[in-house]
């Protein structure tokens, strides 16, 4: 077994310390963030809001063809694994893998244990955004994600030279535009403030220079 | 004219130093998650450590909200965090608190919760107030009085801050062994080891630098 990966042994990937977390770390932030995900989907699920990102087109096809949201989020990702992969490397490919597989699974059996009779869309779409937004903090921070558009926006940037920026902005306007087909003008507003917030949240707190640790 | 990034360093502070803004939006997404932690915890009637874990005791007793009790049992600790932490970090605190409390008690008017299993609730709910209380830590802030207590303790007697904390916790979750059902109370004891172990493995000043 190739235990030299990357020039490192075994043992360095017990290692914590102030630049490395160590894989049980990794481990404990990947399965938390994907577990403040789910709860953050299964509260935007529950007012039938919608986000951006694959997950906004897992609630799309979930709210069109009543399939459930863990299946199709688990399946619209894994044509964007090769990608990432090529792009960002195993380790984050798998860590990847893993927090959408676990927010997959999670998402579909937190409605049987906590079970939501009633929420108001504002504020499903505040508190949704808030904790998808600090899940994904806690996975960028492990060098993780939860979706393949930004691994597909960076690689057409180098391609095709289009802007990662606009090119995310691109997809979620369509997955905004098909919202259209599946919810009420209410609730594609109250959709489009929890991702204001989501967004927000990352913005402000997804700093290189504060959390040093790779 | 102003760009973006003239306007964006209004909001976004230097690396070693959170703006106010910064620290407004982090004691208030902390609070925010914390409080539906806890607004979980209680649907399950579950207890916890801590100054929250006395506030459910005091309210399964009393009947009164534990928001209003959250609040008012935390009140005599902000002398002594005053003295000993500073004017920011009892700003900080008390403002978490209060947003805390309020959220708790208006919660169920717009999420209403049919059945919960108490141990996910013990398990959601701990990790909720783990990430609560670590985005408070990292904005230096806290949630309630225990630590500041045990902390003064630890200067005027024998005992260890640690030792302090860990006994008044001992204390709070064996008493939702004596109120609980067991089911309920194995459910509570978990939370609060889900959450304080959270808190212990992701809240590093070496690795989250910044300074106030």
């Amino acid at each position: 077994m190739d235990t030299q990966a990357a020039g490192k042994t075994f043992s360095d990937y017990l290692k914590s310390t102030s630049e490395q977390h160590s894989v049980f770390e990794d481990a404990q932030g990947v399965a938390s963030g994907a577990m403040l995900a789910s709860l953050g989907v299964q509260l935007l699920s529950a007012a039938g809001l919608l986000t951006g990102g694959t997950a906004g087109v897992a609630f799309l096809l979930h709210y069109a063809t009543g399939f459930s949201f863990g299946l199709v989020f688990f399946a619209v990702n894994l044509p964007f694994y090769y990608l990432a992969w090529k792009r960002l490397g195993l380790a984050f490919t798998l860590k990847t893998f893993s927090a959408i597989a676990a927010t997959s699974l999670i998402s579909e059996a937190l409605p049987r244990v906590i079970g939501i009779a009633h929420i108001d869309p504002l504020v499903a779409a505040l508190f949704g955004g808030l904790l998808v937004g600090t899940a994904m903090l806690a996975l960028f921070r492990h060098r993780a994600s939860l979706g393949g558009f930004g691994v597909l926006a960076l690689y057409l940037q180098e391609k095709l030279g289009w802007r990662a920026g606009f090119v995310q902005l691109g997809f979620d306007c369509c997955v905004l535009v098909f919202s259209f087909f599946v919810a009420t003008p209410k609730i594609i507003l109250c959709s489009i403030i929890g991702a204001v917030v989501l967004n927000m949240v990352i913005a402000i707190n997804h700093r290189r220079d504060r959390y040093v640790a790779m | 004219m102003a760009n973006v990034s003239d306007v964006l360093s209004h909001f976004s502070g230097r690396p070693d130093r959170h703006s106010l803004f910064e620290d407004a939006q982090g004691i208030l997404a902390g609070a925010l998650i914390a409080s539906l932690g806890l607004f979980f915890m209680g649907k399950a009637h579950l207890v916890t450590s801590g100054m929250a874990g006395a506030a459910f005791l005091l309210h399964y007793a009393s009947g009164l909200s534990f928001g209003l009790l959250f609040f008012l049992i935390n009140l005599p600790f902000y002398i002594l965090s005053f003295l000993r932490m500073g004017l920011a970090f009892t700003l900080k605190s008390f403002m978490a608190v209060a947003v805390t409390s309020a959220l708790v008690d208006v919660q169920s008017r717009y999420l209403a919760i049919g059945d919960i299993n108490p141990f996910w609730a013990a398990l959601i709910g701990g990790l909720l107030l783990g990430f609560g209380l670590l985005a408070l830590y990292r904005h230096r802030a806290s949630l309630g009085g225990i630590g500041i207590l045990a902390v003064y303790i630890q200067d005027r007697t024998r005992f260890r801050a640690g030792q302090v904390q860990m006994a008044f916790d001992a204390v709070v979750l064996s008493f939702a062994f004596w109120i609980a059902p067991l089911p309920i109370a194995m459910a509570s004891v978990l939370g609060a080891v889900v959450m304080n172990v959270f808190v212990m493995v992701n809240h590093r000043s070496d690795r989250y630098s910044v300074l106030r």
